[in-house]
């Protein structure tokens, strides 16, 4: 599912101004973390129920994240607002939107690829090829599968030498 | 003396309600904590400290696969969640303890120290603690002896490409699992907790 399509367009434009506070490009909507958005009261509009999906367990942005959920919703007119966590399913990179992958990739980080070759516990898979994010080439290689956040890798561009993260496929 | 089932239970009871993240991370002792020796055995050289990384990798692996099928809905939920970071884990230390295991005689030597340092840890992650037995009899938890055959399997595998063996002897029992820690765990807990002791419900 990708969230976006689902949400009405005066909640979609209060949503999109969340940002996560780790990648400040990215939106909430962008990261594909909102899952359901329910107006349960018919006759009071301001009443609203939002479901969000952690991307990695103990993310320490998502306390943040949802408080600034509640904030954004209060500040446009909501009086009554519920922010759920929902585990299961699982958030994966899958629902990453192809905005937020582009916006990523200008921001210096090579955005998850769309096929989730290595997500197995066997080691010494072939590695997927991950592009550069500044000159586009796949000619790369991982330096390290842990980088400056635990769901980022880092790589390194054998042509251009940028060393840059990689928001890994989860 | 305080049943370690029923003070266990209660205090997992509590949590959301008189009992929060912070009593559990910051507000309880080390003999409150019911965590495996493995886990707090300290960081060494990195042979010791990556092995201790796939020995427990190796057990979460199989441990959330089970606890997919929990009774218990939010603790199924927590277990999609987390297979998929442990999955990753494994992957990655598997390819250390291989990469060490089969380096240098220098990258060898280490492994075998780490693995004589850290197996007899190990048969502690298989037997069950009373509160796991209850758990798993009422349907929500997972009784860890059904893991070993899968853990040694693995560890077998790995090792193999590493031409490293398991000892299989030596042991000894360690039973963090009813409250009994090593010193490590007071050295963690009174650098983990220092500020909430010495300035309770500090906020900021």
């Amino acid at each position: 599912m990708n969230s976006a399509t689902a949400i009405p367009g005066r909640i979609y434009d209060i949503l999109e101004t969340v940002k996560d506070p780790e990648l400040p490009v990215l939106s909430i909507l962008d990261l594909g973390i909102v899952r359901e958005v329910h107006l349960p009261d018919e006759n009071d509009s301001r009443k609203i129920n939002i479901v969000i999906t952690p991307t990695y367990s103990g993310c320490p942005a998502m306390d943040l994240i949802a408080l600034q959920v509640r904030v954004a919703l209060l500040q446009h007119g909501f009086k009554d607002v519920q922010v759920t966590t929902s585990l299961s399913p699982a958030w994966t990179t899958a629902w990453m939107t192809h905005n937020g992958k582009e916006k990523l990739k200008a921001y210096g980080i090579a955005p998850p690829n769309a096929v989730h070759s290595v997500c197995s516990p066997d080691a010494f898979q072939a590695d997927e090829a991950v592009q550069c994010p500044r000159c586009d080439s796949y000619h790369t290689r991982l330096i390290s599968r842990f980088a400056s956040t635990a769901c980022k890798s880092m790589y390194q561009c054998n042509d251009c030498k940028e060393p840059f993260d990689y928001f890994k496929c989860h | 003396m305080i049943d370690p089932v029923k003070s266990t239970f209660a205090t997992f009871r509590n949590i959301g309600t008189t009992i929060t993240e912070d009593h559990l991370a910051y507000l309880r002792d080390a003999g409150e904590y019911r965590n495996v020796q493995l886990v707090e055995q300290p960081n060494g050289d990195w042979a010791h400290t990556i092995l201790r990384q796939f020995f427990f990798s190796t057990y979460q692996y199989y441990l959330y696969t089970d606890l997919l099928k929990s009774g218990d809905r939010q603790l199924a939920a927590i277990a999609e969640k987390s297979i998929k970071e442990t999955t990753y884990h494994l992957r990655w230390s598997s390819e250390w303890v291989i990469r060490l295991g089969d380096g240098t005689t220098e990258s060898h030597e280490r492994m075998l120290v780490a693995i004589s340092n850290l197996e007899p840890f190990t048969p502690e992650l298989f037997n069950p603690a009373p509160f796991e037995k209850q758990a798993a009899a009422a349907g929500f938890g997972v009784d860890p002896a059904a893991l070993k055959e899968r853990w040694m399997d693995k560890v077998e595998t790995i090792f193999n490409e590493a031409t490293l063996q398991l000892t299989k002897d030596n042991f000894f029992v360690t039973n963090g699992k009813e409250g009994f820690h090593s010193e490590h765990l007071s050295y963690l807990l009174s650098e983990m907790q220092f500020l909430q002791r010495t300035h309770p419900g500090a906020t900021w």
